[in-house]
């Protein structure tokens, strides 16, 4: 069973990716580069950890964590310190200034 | 769009079908402009009706514990900003941008109905942990289609 699981995990993994590259395929970004913004190293390890972030975070609710302390784990997804949300308050900051 | 958005309304609430037919056969009759379609594509298609009933009769220290699905619905809200985030700062063409954002979203759609009812009768220490899968498996999907993403931008 645990093996099936991993298969049908993979399976969705696999179609995540088949659905993104189409997506982009369509929307002529895949194939050319150019039409990609050159990120620093800086801003894609952000972009990293607020994915890291949210993982562990879904990992947590789908495991059952948040049952002991569902209060906290609405206040952590909607905390100042989120990785998220601290890009999302450097990016009003960029923009007002 | 709007037929599946109605069908699971339907599913959760309990319409009949003949009640929805009626209604479709309404919506056409009173339908003037026949001729114009409206494109829906542009919202994001996550349609979700969770409806659980707990029933404790003639029992005692009995203990329920259900997922909060506002943790959820935050989670889910957060994995979208953060895929939009991630294409808005990759793609050099805004337009192209918020065009890659919509299509990506639109087709993470998805349809589920939920419908729990459990009694407890007659019983003395019992307890009770549900959990809404479905709000679980659809973070799962958005977060498998941010993970891709990143993966294809050459990010991660």
């Amino acid at each position: 069973m645990k093996d099936f699981n991993k298969e049908l995990s993979n399976l969705s993994k696999n179609l995540a990716s088949v659905t993104v590259a189409s997506v982009l395929r369509k929307h002529q970004v895949k194939d050319d580069k150019t039409k990609l913004n050159n990120l620093p190293e800086e801003q894609k390890e952000e972009l990293r950890n607020i994915a890291k972030n949210l993982e562990d975070l879904v990992n947590q609710y789908s495991s059952g964590e948040d049952m002991e302390g569902s209060e906290e784990q609405v206040k952590q997804v909607l905390s100042e310190d989120s990785p998220l949300r601290m890009l999302l308050n450097k990016k009003k900051k960029e923009r007002d200034s | 769009m709007a037929k599946r958005r109605n069908n699971v309304a339907g599913d959760y609430y309990g319409y009949r079908d003949d009640f929805r037919n009626d209604l479709g056969n309404r919506c056409r009759r009173d339908n003037h402009n026949d001729g114009i379609q409206q494109d829906n594509a542009q919202v994001n298609d996550i349609n979700q009706g969770s409806f659980e009933t707990i029933e404790v009769r003639d029992s005692c220290n009995v203990h329920v514990r259900t997922s909060d699905t506002q943790v959820g619905v935050s989670l889910q809200a957060a994995i979208q900003v953060a895929i939009a985030i991630v294409i808005n700062i990759s793609i050099a063409d805004g337009d192209r941008a918020e065009s890659v954002t919509h299509e990506l979203l639109q087709r993470t759609g998805i349809d589920q109905v939920n419908r729990q009812h459990i009694v407890i009768e007659g019983s003395q220490d019992v307890e009770v942990q549900t959990r809404d899968t479905d709000v679980a498996v659809s973070l799962q999907v958005l977060l498998q289609i941010l993970f891709a993403l990143l993966i294809q931008l050459d990010i991660l």
